[in-house]
């Protein structure tokens, strides 16, 4: 229903680490870069699923690089977020902001003071 | 880069999607990483629980599906460029395959036949027969099939569960229409009037519940009906039988010839009573006619068999060892199951049926074999398409289907010529096997359905194992041609070669052993000289009374050279058992087959005596009181010494026992009254009088040539005394030579599969060669230029086949040992096995093999080594 829409928190994750990696966004560098960088595991079933997901919703574009002789002859597939992508990762923020500004004073004892 | 082990890197393989093979990058890299850091063992762990955690995307990434359908044109292009390319190969292949369909499809008919027999009756399973077990005199018990007229009326009313029961004498007579045309019925039955209620053979005149009440009706099916009067409106018309007219009330559906009686007109017992002798009516254990019962639901075999004995007991006083035991056979079973003395006809074996179904897998196996090793053999020569294909983006299915295309084409060429083949060949195998087949594939639904299911697996499964060893190889290799060398050992094909040589040699094997034997039984000395010997039936009581007079009229023949008669056919077992003491004091009597015959049967028979004399007219107490034995009832008896001595017996006439007290006049040497799947039975002789049994068997010795002149005589000789009775005769030599008709049968039979799997061998073999010397034209080039001569050359072709098919000797030998040493448990007397007959196949098979690889060794090696080494 509206996850087609929306985001779910660990792809959009996935979708600002591959903004943060820009040219050199392939499956495992997001793995590592999400590990090293956020201090939490992402197996590779989940975060594959969430790649080849992101893509079939238009959100993700990418592109087979060049087969090496390094990891078994196999290509690297880089990813680059698209222009609808970007809109939604935009539109999560906003709707975040959104709500952090609507929550009443002193509701977040720890954090008074919002905005 | 180290690689994970092959397990886990299969199991990667199965767990990514193909479209995305960035991933199994990413899987490798990371592998790599581990490895680097953390070692084999926790890199090994890890891969394994990643591996697991992608098995999801399976059902989660689309995979492209690529329709085979727009390749279908180009897959029947290529594959008729390649067949027709390959002419000699397609041709090999097609020739196999369509000859043992076709024998494929012979024996399916001849199983599928010998299964329907006797199940085209309504409601036919629940009839019966009721067969006997009787004690004859003997010390064996006689197992018949037939039973005694007095069985109806001692169960009928008394035996609970049957709904019908009926009596049938399966008999041959002429009938009379119209007081002037005769006809000789092979097909006739004495039946009581509820035959039709046992068998529920339609009818299509007449009223099935009434047709056979009165003792003057009579009931013929549509085709007698018509050979007599020209048309089936025959109710009210009459037929004569001996001289008595019956009333046709009724007219049948012919019975189909899958029956294992044969029943085309039938007259009511109750009309024809009078005409069976006393013993036939009176005789409690006597065997003259069959019984058939319909029983209703719930019939318990063994509770009717145990209330059949209590009556016997209760009525007719009989218990204990020498009472008759009776039980029942179900119709259906009958054909296959049944083999008991007195069968209505020639029934079939279920070994036999086992037999044909095993040869016909095994046939059709060894044409598979062939196929698989020729197609797989020929696709190496298509490496490089394979691997082109491959570069160019073709899947494992598109390469498949192309594989498959082929064998489909092949397949159906090879089932069509394979039905015309069969249709070709029923007239022959009809005449072989004796049965009346037709075949149409498309009518006869189990047939056609075998050969379309046999279509399929030709075309698909042996149409994918050629293209496994192709696509197994790496594309590299294959546009290599490394495949090639790689192939030349292949152990699948040389086990296929070894196991399709071994069945050839243990089918050879078999075919000269049983030869062997049969010639052995036939050139055995009989005892008895069987050439240039008439054999003829004495019909009637009558006709035997008026033996004296046959006997001096055909002696008056000029080319007659003695006629004498016996009471046994003199080809059959004697089965007339009587009690002799050798010493009037002694106890126990002493059971013997006995037999009467005339002055001169051993004379006539040329038998040889041992001792003493045969019968002579000189001597008037030789007709009540001589004796003569065989040496295996001098054994028998325990005498010593025994002519003059005395021996007390028993005659029977049929109806009474006398009492003969006798001499022994002389020993016969033994000789064989039956086949020699027995040993000599001991048999003791007297004369045909008054008190014994009648001579019911003329036998006449003549001269061999002329013989039609000869035997015109002796039909007018018996026109003169037998009348109307027509003049029934057989050669003794050929009444001999059908006690081993199974085993002619048997030989014919698998003469034709021998030669065919040597044959279907060969020409696997021929083709493999072919193919091999094809792939080796560099290596035989390269020996010839180093000076090999054309010797070394075929040595070096010939070598490997040669050595498969010596280890198929090897195989074959012993199953062929065993299986012949089985069936020789048949006769009493075996030729010892041959052991020229082992190695003679194995010389002739490794020849013939040797010969088919040959023509192409040789074609090879004259190969100008500069045309050879040339290319490339």
């Amino acid at each position: 229903m509206s996850s087609r829409n929306n985001l779910g928190e660990f792809e959009e994750i996935v979708m600002l680490t591959i903004g943060v990696l820009g040219e050199n966004a392939y499956g495992l560098a997001i793995k590592e870069h999400i590990e090293s960088r956020l201090n939490r595991v992402v197996s590779m079933g989940a975060l594959h699923t969430g790649l080849y997901r992101l893509e079939e919703k238009g959100y993700l574009k990418s592109k087979l690089g060049k087969a090496t002789n390094v990891r078994g002859g196999k290509p690297k597939r880089f990813f680059i977020v698209t222009n609808g992508g970007q809109k939604a990762l935009k539109k999560a923020m906003e709707d975040r902001q959104q709500l952090w500004k609507d929550i009443p004073e002193g509701v977040f004892k720890l954090f008074p003071s919002q905005s | 880069m180290s690689k994970p082990p092959k397990i886990l890197d299969w199991f990667l393989d199965a767990c990514c999607p193909d479209s995305r093979p960035d991933l199994k990058g990413n899987f490798l890299e990371l592998y790599d990483d581990r490895l680097r850091e953390r070692g084999r063992s926790f890199a090994n762990r890890k891969l394994l629980r990643d591996t697991f955690s992608i098995i999801p995307l399976k059902f989660i990434v689309k995979e492209e599906r690529h329709t085979p359908v727009p390749m279908f044109k180009t897959n029947l292009k290529i594959a008729r460029r390649i067949l027709l390319k390959n002419r000699m190969y397609t041709a090999i292949n097609i020739i196999g395959l369509s000859v043992s369909l076709a024998i494929c499809v012979l024996i399916a008919l001849f199983i599928q036949d010998e299964l329907s027999f006797d199940q085209h009756f309504q409601d036919g399973d629940k009839v019966y027969r009721i067969a006997g077990n009787y004690s004859q005199g003997g010390a064996d018990r006689v197992t018949s099939a037939q039973t005694t007229y007095l069985i109806k009326p001692l169960i009928e009313k008394d035996v609970d569960g049957l709904e019908a029961i009926t009596r049938a004498d399966f008999t041959a007579d002429l009938v009379t229409i119209n007081g002037d045309k005769q006809y000789q019925e092979r097909a006739m039955v004495f039946a009581d009037s509820t035959f039709f209620d046992v068998f529920r053979i339609p009818f299509l005149k007449g009223d099935v519940a009434t047709a056979l009440d009165r003792p003057e009706n009579v009931v013929v099916d549509r085709t007698t009906a018509i050979k007599y009067f020209g048309t089936d409106d025959v109710l009210g018309k009459t037929v004569a039988l001996r001289g008595k007219q019956f009333m046709i009330t009724g007219v049948f559906e012919p019975l189909p010839g899958n029956t294992h009686f044969q029943c085309s007109i039938v007259f009511p017992i109750s009309g024809i009573k009078q005409w069976y002798p006393d013993w036939v009516l009176t005789n409690a254990s006597g065997t003259s006619l069959y019984t058939y019962i319909r029983t209703k639901e719930n019939f318990s075999a063994a509770g009717f068999e145990a209330a059949v004995s209590k009556q016997i007991a209760a009525r007719w006083g009989w218990e204990g060892s020498g009472a008759p035991k009776y039980f029942v056979q179900p119709l259906t079973s009958i054909h296959l199951e049944s083999n008991l003395q007195g069968e209505a006809g020639v029934n079939g074996s279920k070994s036999t049926v086992y037999i044909f179904a095993v040869t016909a897998i095994v046939i059709f196996i060894l044409a598979c074999i062939n196929y698989i090793n020729l197609t797989t053999a020929a696709s190496f020569q298509r490496g490089k398409e394979v691997g082109i294909k491959k570069v160019l983006g073709s899947t494992t299915r598109m390469q498949l289907s192309q594989f498959q295309t082929e064998s489909f084409i092949v397949a159906t060429i090879a089932v069509t010529i394979a039905v015309i083949l069969a249709r070709l060949a029923i007239p022959v195998f009809n005449e072989l096997s004796g049965k009346t087949l037709g075949f149409n594939p498309f009518i006869d639904p189990l047939v056609g359905i075998g050969l379309l299911v046999v279509l399929i697996l030709v075309g698909a499964v042996a149409g994918i194992s050629p293209a496994f060893v192709l696509l197994r190889t790496t594309t590299i290799g294959m546009l290599y041609d490394k495949l090639a060398l790689r192939s030349i050992k292949s152990y699948l094909r040389s086990g296929l070669i070894v196991f399709q040589f071994s069945i050839s040699i243990t089918l050879i094997t078999c075919t000269l052993i049983v030869m062997d034997q049969i010639s052995f039984i036939r050139k055995r000395d009989l005892g008895i000289d069987p050439e240039s010997v008439v054999l003829i039936p004495l019909q009637t009581p009558e006709i035997a009374s008026k033996l004296e007079l046959i006997k001096t009229e055909m002696t008056r023949v000029p080319s007659v050279l003695g006629v004498s008669a016996s009471g046994n056919k003199v080809t059959e077992r004697v089965g007339g058992w009587r009690q002799y003491k050798t010493d009037p004091a002694q106890k126990d009597v002493i059971n013997c087959a006995s037999t009467a015959v005339s002055y001169d049967f051993f004379e006539t028979m040329k038998a040889t005596m041992a001792d003493g004399r045969a019968f002579s007219k000189e001597y008037s107490t030789d007709l009540l009181t001589g004796y003569v034995l065989n040496e295996s009832a001098v054994k028998f008896l325990g005498m010593e010494d025994p002519v003059g001595k005395n021996l007390q017996g028993t005659t029977f006439t049929g109806s009474e026992w006398f009492r003969r007290d006798g001499q022994v006049i002389g020993v016969v040497k033994d000789f064989h009254f039956a086949s020699l799947h027995d040993k000599v039975q001991p048999v003791i002789f007297y004369l045909a009088s008054a008190q014994t049994e009648s001579c019911s068997w003329l036998e006449v010795r003549i001269l061999s040539g002329d013989m039609p002149k000869t035997i015109e005589s002796l039909k007018k000789v018996w026109a003169n005394v037998a009348g109307s009775r027509p003049f029934e005769f057989e050669f003794m030599d050929e009444a001999v030579a059908a006690h081993y008709q199974a085993e002619d049968r048997f030989l014919k039979v698998f003469t034709t599969f021998s030669v065919l799997s040597i044959m279907l061998g060969g020409l696997g073999l021929f083709g493999l060669t072919a193919f091999a010397a094809k792939r080796r034209t560099k290596e035989i080039g390269i020996r010839r230029v180093m000076g090999a001569s054309t010797a070394t050359l075929i040595k070096v072709l010939s070598a490997d086949f040669l050595k498969l098919v010596l280890v198929a000797n090897i195989i074959g030998w012993p199953i062929a040992s065993y299986f012949m040493n089985q069936w020789m448990t048949n006769f009493a007397y075996h030729a010892p096995m041959p052991v020229w007959v082992f190695i003679g196949t194995g010389i002739g098979v490794l020849v013939i093999a040797f010969l088919c690889v040959l023509y192409h060794s040789l074609k090879v090696s004259r190969t100008s080594p500069v045309r050879s080494l040339r290319s490339e």
